[in-house]
This record gives C-alpha cells, sequence and structure tokens, in this order.
C-alpha cells in the first residue's frame, strides 16, 4: 500500500469513521474550541498518522477515537460501533477488546514483570483460558523481540524495551485499531526508528490498524496516510484549512 | 493478578507500607493489649464488689427517701434508704428462684469505737485485781500505772516550759494532782493492811478521775460496720477469710474487724509505724529514700517513753535483755540521778536505718510487742459500739470482738477494707431497729414501772384526769431497781446476756433488714434473673427495689462507668485517630499512582477492578499488620501471666489482689480484630473513591 499522505479519506464503511466531531472545554472563564468539525475514516490495516503543531488537537482525537474521551458534538464509530452516548462502562469494553494503546511515556505498571503487563488486558477480559494467554504473551513479546526479558520488571529495562513491552501489551488483545501517542517522543531517535520499524512490520505482516499522532516527520514520513491538522481543523501539509 | 498487584504495590511501596502498617499494627496492638488490660480492671473491680459487699443485686425499700447506694461519700449515715419489713418472706421468695443462690441481709451504719486511753485500761485492770483480791496482778499492774503517772508528770513539766501564763493558771489543778499522785504516800494506800481495799479504791477514783483524762488519749476512732448473717454472709461471700481469732459463732451476737482497720486504726502508733515502713521496704522502696520512714523513726523515737512507761519490771528486765545484743552498752548519764536506762535503751533502739531496719523489726515484735498493748480492743475484748441510730440518738450496745477477717486479695482496698461484721441483731438495736430483747426488755420494764399502754383518745383523761393513777404510781415504781443494782452492774449483766445468747436463723431473719444482698449462681444469667425477681417481688406487692450492683455501689459503681467511658472513649478517639491518618496515607498512595491508574482504565480496566484492587491493597495491609497486632497482644499477655506486682492500696483495688494479671478478654479480642478490619474497610472508601474518578485520559497525559 502506497502512503497518500493528504487525503482524509471519506469512506463510510472504515474501520474508524469521525463524523463532524467537534470537541469544546471550558478552560477558566473562556470555552477552548480544540477540534472543530473534524471528518475522516481509517481503513483496516492503515498505517496512519495525526500530524500537526501541539495545540492542534491530534491527542483530543486521538482521545475520543480510544474511547477515552467523548466528542461535544458529532459522531465516532469504531469497528461498526457508534461511541456516541455509550456509558463508562461500555466505553471501558469498548476500549478492552477494540483498542490497543501505545503511549509516550511508556506507561507499564511498574509492579508487574513484562509478562505480566502483557497479560494484564487478557486477564481484563476475564474469558481467555490461561493456555491461550501463555501462547499470546509469549507470541507478541516474541514478536517485539523481549522474550528473554519477560520476567524483567519495567525499572529493569531500556525507554525502548519499554515500549516495546506497551507495543506487546497493545497488540496482546489483537483490536480493530492500536492508537500510539507520540510513541516515539521519549525516545532517542536510534530507538525511535526501530520502534517505527517494528510497528511497520507489525502493520505489513499481521495487518494492524496503526493510528499515530505526531509532529515527528520520521513517524509522518512512514504512514500511509497522513492527516494534517490546524487549530481543530483538517488542513493540507501547508496547513491550509481544507 | 489484582492480588498479586495490591501485594507488589505494598512491597514496592515499603516505607508507606511500613508507616501505615505501623500504625494499624500498634492500633491492633494497644486497642487488644490495652482492652484485655482495662477489661481485667474492670471484670477484677467488679468482683471485688460483688464477691465481697455487694452480691450482684441489692433489695431496698421501693419509693425510699433517699437513692440506695452501698458506697456514699459519707457512708450512708445521714440517707435515709428505708426498711425490708419483712426479711424472711423476701428471702424465702428470692431464694426460690432457681438460679439465687443466698440472699444475705445488710444494714451499714458508722459507729465510734471508744476505748479510753492506755492509763484508762490500765486502771481499769487494777480495779479487776483489787477487786478479785488478785495480789500479784495488782503489784504487776500498779507498776505499770505508776510509770505512765510519772511519764505523765515528766511531759507536764516539759509543757510548763512553753504554756503561756493563762494556760498555766487553768492547769494549776491539774499540777497539784500530779504532785499528789507523785508522792510514795499516795501509792502506799495500794499497800495492804487493814481497809486497803477501800483506800484502794478511792485512790483509783482518783487517778481515774483526775489523772487519766491527762493522758492523751487514742481519739475516737471512727469505725464503718456491716449488719448482717455473719454466718451466711461467710459462707456466701467467697473473698470472705478469717485471719485472726475465731469467727462469731452461728447465731450469736459479736463482730469481726476487717484485718485493715484493725491494723491500721486500733493498733499501737508504735508498730504501726514500723509496719508500715516494713511494707514500704518489702515493696522495693529503699529506707535510705523514703522521707516518711525517717519521718516515722523520729516519731517513734519521741513514742519510746509511752512504750516504756507500759512495762513493768518483769517485762522491763525482758526486753532489756532481749534488746542489749542489738543496741549495745547505754553510758548511763552520772548528771542525771533520774537517769531511767530502758527509756534510753528504747530510744536507740528506736533510732533505726536503713542496715539494721529489718533485724530491729523483727526483734519489736518478738521482744517488745508481747509486753505492750498491741492493740486498743484485743480479740476476746467486749467492747461498747457506739451509733447514731435511725432516731437520731447515739445508742450504745456492747459486742465481744471475735476475730478479724480480710476480703482476699482486697487486703488494702480503701473501698472493701473499710467494713467490719457486726451480727444482725446489734446491728438492729443500733440502728434503732426492734429486737425481741428489747421488746421483751421494754414490757419489764412497763410492768416494773407501772406504766400502762393508753390510746391516744384516752391520753389526756388517764394522765391528768383526777381519777388517774397512773402518774403517782409510776413514779413510785420507777426508780425502784436503781436503789439496788448500780449502772455498771445492769451493763454487764447486759452484755453477758446477750453474748450467752444464741439467736435462731428464724429470729435472725425475723426482722427488718436495710438491705440484702442477692448472690447468683450463674452470673451470666443476671439481667434474666434481675427480672424475675422484680416480677416475683412486685406480684406480691412487698415494695423491694432491684438494684444491680453497678448501680447499687454508688460512688463506686460511677467510678467504674466512667472507667468504662474512658475505655470507650479512648478506644473511639485512637481507632478515628489511626483511621485518619491510614486514611490519608492510602489516599496519597492513590493520587501518587494516578497515572498508573489511568493506564489500566485506559487498557479496559473498569472502575470495579480499580476499586478492587486498591480496596484489597488496604484490607491486605490492615490485614498483615492489624493480625500481627493482635497475635502480639495475645503474645504480650501470655508472656505477662506471671502478673505484675501493685503497690498502692487504690491499684490493688484495681487489680483485685497484690499481682495484676491482665487476661485476654474475648470482648478485647474482637475489638482488636474489629478494628483490624474496619481500619481495612473504612480506609479504602475515600482512596477507592478517589481512584475510581481517575479517567484514562491521565495516563494519556502522563509524564514521567
Amino acid at each position: 500500500m502506497q502512503p497518500n499522505p493528504s487525503s482524509p479519506g471519506s469512506s463510510a464503511d472504515g474501520i474508524v469513521v469521525v463524523k463532524d466531531v467537534e470537541k469544546s472545554y471550558p478552560l477558566g472563564e473562556i470555552m477552548v474550541h480544540a477540534v472543530r468539525g473534524v471528518s475522516f475514516s481509517i481503513q483496516k490495516g492503515e498505517f496512519s498518522a495525526l500530524a500537526g503543531p501541539s495545540g492542534s488537537g491530534k491527542t483530543t482525537i486521538l482521545n475520543m477515537i480510544g474511547c477515552v474521551d467523548t466528542p461535544s458534538k458529532g459522531e465516532i464509530i469504531i469497528a461498526g460501533q457508534n461511541t456516541s452516548g455509550l456509558k463508562d462502562k461500555e466505553l471501558t469494553k469498548l476500549r478492552l477488546f477494540k483498542v490497543g494503546f501505545i503511549f509516550q511515556t511508556f506507561n507499564l505498571v511498574p509492579v508487574l514483570t513484562a509478562y505480566q503487563n502483557v497479560e494484564f488486558p487478557l486477564l481484563l477480559q476475564k474469558n481467555v483460558p490461561k493456555a491461550e494467554r501463555e501462547r499470546r504473551v509469549n507470541m507478541y513479546l516474541e514478536k517485539v523481540g523481549l522474550k528473554d526479558k519477560m520476567m524483567h520488571r519495567p525499572n529493569e529495562l531500556s525507554g525502548g524495551q519499554r515500549q516495546r513491552v506497551a507495543i506487546a501489551r497493545a497488540l496482546v488483545t489483537e483490536p480493530a485499531i492500536v492508537l500510539a501517542d507520540e510513541p516515539t517522543a521519549n525516545l532517542d531517535s536510534q530507538t525511535g526508528q526501530e520502534i517505527l520499524d517494528l510497528m511497520s512490520s507489525l502493520n505489513e505482516n499481521d495487518g494492524t490498524t496503526f493510528i499515530f499522532s505526531t509532529h515527528d516527520h520520521n513517524v509522518i514520513s512512514r504512514a500511509h496516510k497522513v492527516l494534517w491538522l490546524v487549530d481543530g481543523r483538517l488542513a493540507d501539509p501547508k496547513g491550509r484549512i481544507a | 493478578m489484582i492480588v498479586q498487584i495490591a501485594l507488589r504495590n505494598l512491597w514496592a511501596s515499603k516505607m508507606r507500607t511500613l508507616l501505615v502498617g505501623g500504625i494499624v499494627y500498634f492500633g491492633a496492638l494497644l486497642l487488644t493489649f490495652g482492652n484485655s488490660f482495662l477489661d481485667t480492671i474492670d471484670q477484677n473491680m467488679e468482683r471485688s464488689i460483688v464477691n465481697a459487699i455487694s452480691g450482684h443485686f441489692q433489695l431496698s425499700q421501693e419509693g425510699a427517701k433517699d437513692k440506695f447506694e452501698l458506697f456514699s461519700m459519707d457512708g450512708g449515715s445521714e440517707k435515709d434508704f428505708g426498711q425490708i419489713n419483712d426479711f424472711k418472706k423476701v428471702r424465702e421468695l428470692v431464694e426460690a428462684l432457681p438460679n439465687v443462690r443466698a440472699v444475705i441481709p445488710m444494714g451499714f451504719n458508722f459507729a465510734v469505737v471508744t476505748t479510753g486511753n492506755l492509763l484508762d485500761r490500765r486502771l481499769s485492770d487494777l480495779r479487776d485485781s483489787v477487786k478479785t483480791d488478785d495480789t500479784h496482778k495488782t503489784q504487776v499492774t500498779l507498776e505499770v500505772v505508776r510509770r505512765l503517772v510519772d511519764s505523765l508528770k515528766q511531759e507536764e513539766k516539759t509543757a510548763e516550759a512553753i504554756t503561756d501564763s493563762k494556760r498555766k493558771a487553768a492547769a494549776e489543778e491539774d499540777t497539784q494532782n500530779l504532785d499528789l499522785a507523785a508522792k510514795d504516800a499516795f501509792w502506799n494506800q495500794f499497800v495492804r493492811g487493814d481497809g486497803w481495799k477501800e483506800k484502794a479504791l478511792d485512790a483509783l477514783e482518783f487517778l481515774e478521775n483526775k489523772i487519766a483524762r491527762l493522758m492523751p488519749g487514742e481519739g475516737l476512732v471512727w469505725m464503718m460496720y456491716l449488719g448482717t448473717d455473719i454466718e451466711r454472709f461467710r459462707s456466701n461471700f467467697d473473698r470472705f477469710e478469717k485471719v485472726d481469732g475465731e469467727l462469731v459463732p452461728p447465731g450469736r451476737r459479736g463482730i469481726l474487724f476487717n484485718k485493715r482497720f484493725y491494723e491500721e486504726q486500733l493498733k499501737n502508733k508504735t508498730a504501726r509505724r514500723l509496719d508500715d515502713i516494713k511494707e514500704r521496704i518489702d515493696l522495693g522502696t529503699k529506707f535510705d529514700d523514703c522521707e516518711d520512714c525517717a519521718q516515722f523513726i523520729k516519731l517513734n523515737i519521741g513514742q519510746a517513753r509511752s512504750i516504756a512507761a507500759q512495762l513493768d519490771d518483769d517485762s522491763e528486765a525482758a526486753v532489756r535483755k532481749g534488746l542489749a545484743a542489738a543496741v549495745g552498752e547505754i553510758p548511763v548519764d552520772p548528771k542525771d540521778p533520774k537517769f531511767d536506762e530502758t527509756l534510753a535503751l528504747l530510744k536507740v533502739f528506736f533510732n533505726m536505718n536503713g542496715q539494721n531496719f529489718l533485724e530491729r523489726y523483727k526483734l519489736f515484735y518478738d521482744v517488745i510487742a508481747p509486753h505492750i498493748l498491741l492493740h486498743s480492743v484485743n480479740i476476746g475484748d467486749t467492747f461498747v459500739l457506739k451509733s447514731f441510730g435511725k432516731g437520731g440518738y447515739v445508742r450504745s450496745v456492747p459486742v465481744k470482738v471475735y476475730g478479724t477477717f480480710r476480703f482476699q486479695g482486697l487486703d488494702k482496698s480503701p473501698i472493701t477494707g473499710a467494713f467490719n461484721l457486726v451480727d444482725m441483731t446489734s446491728f438492729r438495736e443500733l440502728y434503732g431497729l426492734v429486737t425481741p430483747e428489747s421488746l421483751a426488755e421494754l414490757d419489764e420494764m412497763k410492768k416494773d414501772a407501772g406504766i400502762k399502754d393508753v390510746t391516744a383518745e384516752n391520753a389526756e383523761d388517764a394522765l391528768f384526769g383526777e381519777e388517774s393513777d397512773l402518774v403517782a404510781a409510776g413514779e413510785a415504781k420507777a426508780f425502784e431497781g436503781m436503789k439496788e443494782n448500780s449502772l455498771e452492774q445492769a451493763r454487764t449483766q447486759y452484755a453477758e446476756t446477750i453474748a450467752d445468747r444464741a439467736y435462731t436463723q428464724e429470729e435472725i431473719d425475723s426482722g427488718l433488714v436495710i438491705n440484702a444482698a442477692v448472690l447468683l449462681k450463674d452470673a451470666r444469667l443476671s439481667e434474666a434473673t434481675g427480672k424475675e425477681m422484680e416480677a416475683t417481688l412486685s406480684s406480691v406487692g412487698l415494695g423491694i427495689k432491684v438494684t444491680g450492683w453497678r448501680d447499687a455501689s454508688g460512688i463506686v459503681g460511677i467510678m467504674i462507668m466512667l472507667f468504662n467511658v474512658v475505655l470507650v472513649a479512648a478506644t473511639f478517639i485512637f481507632t478515628l485517630v489511626s483511621l485518619i491518618i491510614v486514611n490519608n496515607a492510602l489516599m496519597m498512595s492513590t493520587l501518587q499512582r494516578t497515572g498508573e491508574i489511568g493506564t489500566m482504565r485506559a487498557v479496559g480496566a473498569s472502575q470495579g477492578v480499580i476499586r478492587r484492587m486498591i480496596g484489597l491493597e488496604a484490607v491486605l495491609l490492615a490485614l498483615i499488620f492489624g493480625g500481627a497486632g493482635v497475635v502480639t497482644a495475645v503474645a504480650l499477655l501470655a508472656a505477662f501471666s506471671g502478673g505484675f506486682p501493685v503497690v498502692s492500696d487504690f491499684m490493688q483495688f484495681l487489680a483485685g489482689g497484690t499481682v495484676f494479671i491482665p487476661k485476654l478478654t474475648v470482648s478485647a479480642l474482637l475489638i482488636g480484630v474489629g478494628f483490624t478490619l474496619f481500619s481495612g474497610i473504612f480506609s479504602t472508601i475515600y482512596p477507592t473513591w478517589i481512584a475510581t474518578r481517575i479517567t484514562p485520559r491521565e495516563a494519556m497525559a502522563r509524564q514521567d
């Protein structure tokens, strides 16, 4: 699949569909309009990036796609399920089964080993048998190249290794989409490159759908699709509002 | 996994876990140990009161003027608790209840013990020996009396030097009398010869009336007494124990002194002070560090003359021989023609110090005590008990002292140690309640004096009517007996009559009592038995009030209640403070883990999972440390099973004896475990509430 950096796409049958989404919140006495009428869709297996300067609204959109935040207006459909009006319990379930998260600061549970961190979402799913859990955890740790470090705790791992554990944790539930919020921002360029290579290969080999928020050109250049954001609106790569 | 996360979190934050766990541990330990400690005190106090005096319930008249209480500040002498008119019936009804062991009749009052001073008592002995022509006893007692009078003369000389002119004038007559008694001629009246007895008795009268009153007396001793059926009291209150003498024979009249009262109030002051020092040394006080001991020794040296004055020639020789080795040679003062070697020896002897105290204490009891009056009332004596009766008049009853008793483990209790036991019949007389004798006596007196019963309607006519012969007949007969019998003889006769008489159980029970103690077979059923008793008594309309021992104990009951209030308040405050600290620490810990919790929420953990995780952490912490605290408390109590020696009187009352043994109580254990569980549950509420409010957004915003 060739990258198409400027096309937001508009297919209504994507794995992620964002329709006329707005997000406003009060900040003191003024109302901040973080996202203003954004619509796009992401197809299954795409390696997409939400790009833009700080404050452009990319993390807000990512949070709304990840069911961590809800739009003030418009709707978001994840794997065919409209998230509008869902309660916390249903949103939590959606996150658990459909979404994988990779954080800028890795966000591993410090008291658990690498293995346990990866196993954690499967335990939350409750219905995954132990043998299946072991198989999947081992498989994803192997994919991220950390099988030999599975019994290490986060504080015994490097930044890159921690992010690999986080990637394995995001993938282990085999979600419809994996959201990565500036995944290389806290890594040196060499490690960041390695992490991008890893995610890219997972996308190519397993067809995993990735959506990044980033302002890193290295990440943008690797994306199949780039959605440029300026002041909460979609724009073209030169910053002109679409 | 959640358990593992909780345990790992506890392990990962060692300092916090130790701090919070330490508070929970200390709290559980303190509450279990402290409550066991205080519960034991409460139980001991209960046992001290219930099994010594109060019984489980007290019965008294319903609607009496004053609220019934056993231990009121004024001993109840000013109060009107009414009376139980038909004790026999009450006893039969209450003892018929299955859980009632015994009903003991009672009545409390104050009495004055008047025993006269040392000279009074020796003069009484002398009078007896002169009357009975006991030559040896007369000789021996006379020596002591003369020494006592000489000692008075000596003291008077000292006093003269410091007496002002006004008092000197007032004391002139006394001085003249003492001068007279100091002359050999006065004492020659006791020398056998023609009409010697008459002269001796005259001299005795002079000594009794003019001299004896100059001797400092023992003072009036106030005594609290409990009139009861002594035999049944003894066999039902299991803390009762005879110490000296014998028990009052069943049905007889008599008194048993409380050993504490007997030793503290009626014992020779010198001996008492030595006992006091000995007790302090036995409890670990060093003689040289004891300021009171130094003062006691000083006072004892000053009292040497009164000890010396009690010795006759034989006993003086025995004392000098017995003390010679310990005291050494006493240098004779050649300038003092009246140098009293025995007095000098006693003064040196009583000047005790830390090195020789124990040896001399033993010598005092082995060598000196057998020759002096150790107590102002001896076992076997009959003395007059004076007490204010119900009508406000002083009433006197002669009672025989049979022995002393104590309440086991409460020897030093200022509360139970104050009661002396008097038979029910004497109590009734002293209190002003009618006894069979007094009724019979009254009838006899009426007959002798020609007194007729007159109805109120006819009273005026019978007394003042022209036809009345009532007054004249009464006047004529009233004093006939008095001419022949002296008052003293009448008293002796009366004392002998009542001392020899044995009263039947029927007589002891039939009559009025002020109150009655009810002892149960099984104290655990006391609530039900109390209700049963109330129902039984009210059904027959006897007007009897049933009061639980706590309420009946008056000031002591209040003390125990306050003790419990303090206990509950302390437990509550401690629990509250520790919960606040634990809660705060867990809340801080939760806030520190906002990002982690947010991440868990982001990857799909529900609010319930977060709540369980944080809650479990607190519960595990509380269970581990609280459990350890409870176990430590149990181990500590087991380690202290030998008990602690208790020094002060009040502490002995609390301890129920001389050794305090804290015991693990079920309630203390429940409080300890309850605190552990409660601190675990309560302290999770706020932190879990905060944790469940953390959104996954917090994870996205995390910067670590």
